[in-house]
């Protein structure tokens, strides 16, 4: 597992589907090693503390486990594994009732810092900015800014994900793509 | 789906080009969290007894159970005196570190239970209510899903006390806190782990048959299941 590498490359978004090995158990794991890393990436980019990341990863599989039987194979299955990161945190942040706030806050803290560029410092840095832009977004839009923009999932891919319409997706998308650009503006005129 | 759109600032593309890139996961995290994804095991650290007999014998058949799921990284800290298996993936190769993250003995389980509503003998009362679960042919049971979500953190709760219970040696106390799991949620998503659980405490507690009884249960109700292998292993014997 290397790290720091681009998402769409690694994930191989659109050609993966879930090889049928001989057994059920041995199904799983495979579906564990090659997905493990994107479901821990979307729970981080959801808006999930590192510190919590481990614990909701693990709700994420439970719930594969259980929806197992549902899944319909013929389908991507790294969407139906975001949508599932998704409601997990969505209950999360909702019995912790998130402090937004205070990250936005820290994010207009890191992003008056112009970091030194290509540095890996810097790609950290920037990564919680975004991270905390995101999170002071609506998590309907959020979850579909991150679905599309971050890991390139398609809109017929969103929106089963997400079980929305197509049309719910892209005027989200819009609304999300407007709203981070002004939230990114803003943060950059502010003191 | 780009083209209708609005563009976005350079800003904006450059924060969310840095968030493409993949976010680190730890090996002995992405470790520790299969070991509980394949064993049912909950999220709670537990604290390893100090190896009397019965814990020694508990802590093969776990380790058995998870070689065979190639869970070595748990085995690792389950079971400190036997060498886990090999199994390929790096993600999943044992973690020395582990076993360090382990917390020292903690203060008496038993003290911090909620009480237990009936300390009547385990067996007598487990086997009508396991055998009147419904039959359940897949270790994902659609039964499962009827469980509201808000429970699986105290489903987790319990089963976590009833596993330390078991590895401290007292499995009458695990029988009574798996009581009360099944009380609670009977039908609840660790439905299969409280079960499989039940067995091996009831071995643990001299309770043979009723062990047996149980575990012929768990083969028909979980065919498929994934501690299959632990529950036989448990029982010393095969499919």
């Amino acid at each position: 597992m290397t790290p720091m590498t681009d998402l769409a490359a690694r994930f191989e978004l659109r050609v993966e589907r879930m090889d049928s090995p001989s057994s059920r158990s041995e199904r799983i794991r495979a579906l564990y090693e090659a997905h493990v890393e994107y479901v821990w990436t979307a729970l981080r980019r959801l808006g999930v503390a590192p510190s919590d990341s481990e614990d909701l990863t693990h709700e994420v599989f439970l719930r594969v486990l259980r929806d197992w039987d549902r899944f319909d194979q013929s389908r991507a299955v790294r969407p139906w594994l975001f949508g599932i990161a998704h409601h997990v945190a969505v209950d999360f942040f909702r019995r912790q009732q998130h402090p937004a706030a205070a990250r936005e806050e820290l994010s207009r803290d890191l992003i008056s810092e112009r970091p030194a560029p290509d540095s890996e410092v810097a790609r950290a840095q920037e990564r919680q900015v975004l991270e905390s832009i995101l999170l002071s977004m609506d998590v309907d839009l959020r979850a579909v800014l991150v679905m599309h923009e971050l890991f390139g999932h398609t809109a017929p891919e969103i929106a089963a994900a997400l079980a929305i319409p197509m049309n719910t997706v892209y005027s989200r998308l819009r609304l999300a793509r407007g709203d981070f650009d002004s939230r990114v503006r803003r943060r950059r005129v502010q003191p | 789906m780009k083209e209708r759109l609005p563009d976005l600032s350079t800003d904006a593309r450059a924060l969310l080009e840095a968030g493409r890139a993949a976010e680190p996961l730890p090996p002995d995290v992405a470790a520790r969290v299969w070991g509980k994804v394949a064993t049912g095991m909950p999220l709670a650290p537990v604290a390893l007894p100090p190896a009397p007999a019965t814990t020694f014998t508990l802590a093969k058949l776990v380790a058995v159970s998870l070689g065979i799921l190639g869970v070595g990284a748990v085995a690792t800290v389950a079971v400190v005196h036997f060498r886990p298996r090999p199994h390929s993936p790096a993600i999943l190769a044992p973690q020395p570190k582990q076993v360090e993250e382990l917390p020292p003995v903690a203060p008496p389980i038993p003290a911090m239970l909620p009480p237990v509503p009936d300390a009547s003998p385990p067996t007598a009362r487990a086997a009508p209510a396991v055998s009147a679960h419904a039959p359940s042919k897949s270790i994902l049971a659609p039964r499962f899903s009827d469980a509201p979500e808000g429970d699986l953190a105290a489903e987790r709760s319990l089963i976590a006390r009833a596993r330390t219970l078991l590895e401290r040696g007292l499995p009458l106390d695990a029988l009574a806190t798996l009581r009360l799991h099944e009380q609670r949620f009977k039908r609840g998503a660790l439905a299969q782990q409280r079960e499989a659980l039940r067995i091996q405490a009831l071995i643990a507690s001299g309770n043979r048959p009723g062990a047996e009884a149980a575990a012929a249960r768990f083969e028909h109700d979980y065919p498929q299941s994934l501690m299959g292998p632990a529950v036989r292993a448990a029982l010393g014997t095969k499919r």
